[in-house]
């Protein structure tokens, strides 16, 4: 009874303002597009990192702004490119960041680790540019899309490790 | 002349769309109240440790060390979570947890603990909200059926700016930081009275609620006990420098992105993060628990991590 009264009501709302329904339902649309959203403008960083003109087939590529407390690493693929994506999506926070770029983790079991693996060398990651103090490698992150490319050389390492 | 009982079809049609919208209308409302009580149980749970820790505080003149290796130093000992359990009325567990090992916290090695902890279920370490797994070192894992519980807040053990943070392996930054600049830090103990900046101006326990994503979207449990439950402890003889259950403040709050730096696998920079829209929830020295925003600065939060760098932080909230 309750429900065919609102029922009634409601068609005679609907008689008297027929034209009033497509408004509201854009409203409301317009209403649920408009929360929400990212919480922060990302710019797409990708690259390609090489030693001496070969790619670096293994290696992490570190990003660090100390500002925003933004340190975020990119995996090497096979053929030395890159591409960050963080959990909200592809890229970076706008910005400044320092760059380094390391060796791939290790991992080892947990237990009484007594004997610590031998950590494998990686003589075409020289140790400049593993710290972001010595690489002096800096990338601005801007809106839309950011190419990174990094052509490391060794005369350069053996330079910067004596200071 | 019409019949005014008669309907037609459209406006059968409208008035089933109306009453869709309204449903639909107060559908999130509902859920949203939902949420928040089960954030309220969550800051509850904080309330009930930060009492214990203080209780420990009073009787032992320190609070408890946030992580420790067993007595030769050679074994994966145990969390501050077990040391506070006699002040979280859990004396009965307390007493028969073997705390000689070794190991002690690493239920791999330790078969007495395994068997006394598993599936059991402690209260105040689960957040409601959380749609992460409450037992671990269980399946799915191929080799582990301990069920031991993992939870869902983590230690604070100073943040990465402190004179004592270090790479965790010395010149490999991207193994990520460690500090011992706050008050539950591994291998020892901080005093109240260390905490010069003041017990209401320093975090001691934060939240770890939600999932990180990988760079495909999967998901992965970022807490900082990442799958070894709230009794493992540290080991320095660890070829790896691994230290569970308390973490260094590196990040924003709610970085969730898994492969950041010191956030992964048996990572010591695991963020402070949660599943409310907005924040995350941390408790202080004082006792008190506070919402803290993602919009925080990263030096603010990194002198609220910290009990001694001289900056106390004024109007948070």
């Amino acid at each position: 009874m309750v429900t065919l009264m609102v029922i009634t009501a409601l068609r005679d709302i609907y008689r008297r303002c027929a034209y009033a329904l497509p408004v509201a339902l854009v409203l409301l649309g317009l209403c649920l597009t408009g929360c929400g959203g990212p919480r922060e403008i990302l710019g797409k960083v990708s690259g390609k990192v090489t030693f001496q003109g070969e790619p670096v087939s293994e290696g992490l590529v570190i990003f660090s702004n100390t500002d925003k407390g933004v340190y975020m690493t990119a995996k090497l693929g096979p053929d030395g490119s890159y591409a960050v994506k963080m959990a909200e999506g592809s890229g970076l926070p706008l910005g400044t960041y320092q760059v380094s770029i390391t060796p791939p983790l290790v991992e080892v079991p947990l237990g009484p680790m007594l004997t610590p693996p031998k950590p494998r060398a990686f003589p075409n990651i020289p140790p400049k540019y593993r710290r972001n103090e010595t690489s002096g490698l800096t990338l601005t992150v801007e809106q839309g899309d950011n190419t990174f490319d990094v052509d490391m050389e060794k005369r350069a390492s053996a330079a910067n490790s004596r200071s | 002349m019409r019949d005014r009982r008669a309907f037609t079809l459209v406006e059968l049609l409208v008035v089933i769309a109306i009453i869709g919208i309204l449903i639909a209308l107060l559908l999130p409302a509902v859920q949203a109240a939902r949420e928040a009580a089960r954030r309220l149980q969550c800051s509850n749970n904080l309330k009930q440790v930060g009492l214990a820790l203080l209780s420990y505080e009073s009787s032992h003149g320190v609070f408890p060390p946030g992580a420790l290796e067993t007595a030769d130093g050679l074994h994966w000992g145990h969390s501050w979570w077990v040391r506070i359990l006699p002040y979280i009325e859990q004396n009965t567990i307390y007493d028969q947890f073997d705390q000689e090992g070794p190991p002690t916290g690493w239920l791999g090695g330790n078969d007495h603990n395994a068997d006394l902890l598993r599936k059991k279920y402690f209260p105040f370490m689960r957040c409601p909200s959380s749609t992460l797994r409450q037992w671990v070192m269980a399946p799915p894992h191929p080799s582990w059926d301990v069920y031991v519980m993992s939870a869902n807040y983590t230690g604070v053990s100073g943040a990465t700016d402190h004179p004592t943070a270090h790479d965790r392996l010395d010149g490999q930054p991207e193994y990520g930081r460690v500090s011992s600049g706050g008050l539950l830090i591994a291998y020892g103990s901080a005093s109240a009275a260390q905490a010069t900046d003041g017990m209401s101006n320093t975090m001691i326990v934060v939240e770890q609620s939600d999932w990180c994503k990988d760079t495909s979207g999967e998901k992965f449990d970022c807490r900082s006990d990442t799958r070894h439950g709230f009794c493992m402890g540290a080991n320095r003889s660890d070829s790896l420098k691994r230290v569970f259950n308390v973490t260094t403040v590196l990040h924003r709050i709610n970085e969730k992105s898994w492969g950041a730096v010191g956030i992964g696998s048996c990572a010591p920079n695991q963020p402070i993060q949660s599943v409310h829209p907005g924040g995350a929830q941390a408790l202080f020295a004082d006792g008190s628990v506070h919402f803290l925003s993602e919009m925080v600065e990263i030096q603010t939060l990194y002198n609220l991590a910290n009990r001694d760098d001289g900056n106390v932080v004024g109007d948070l909230w």
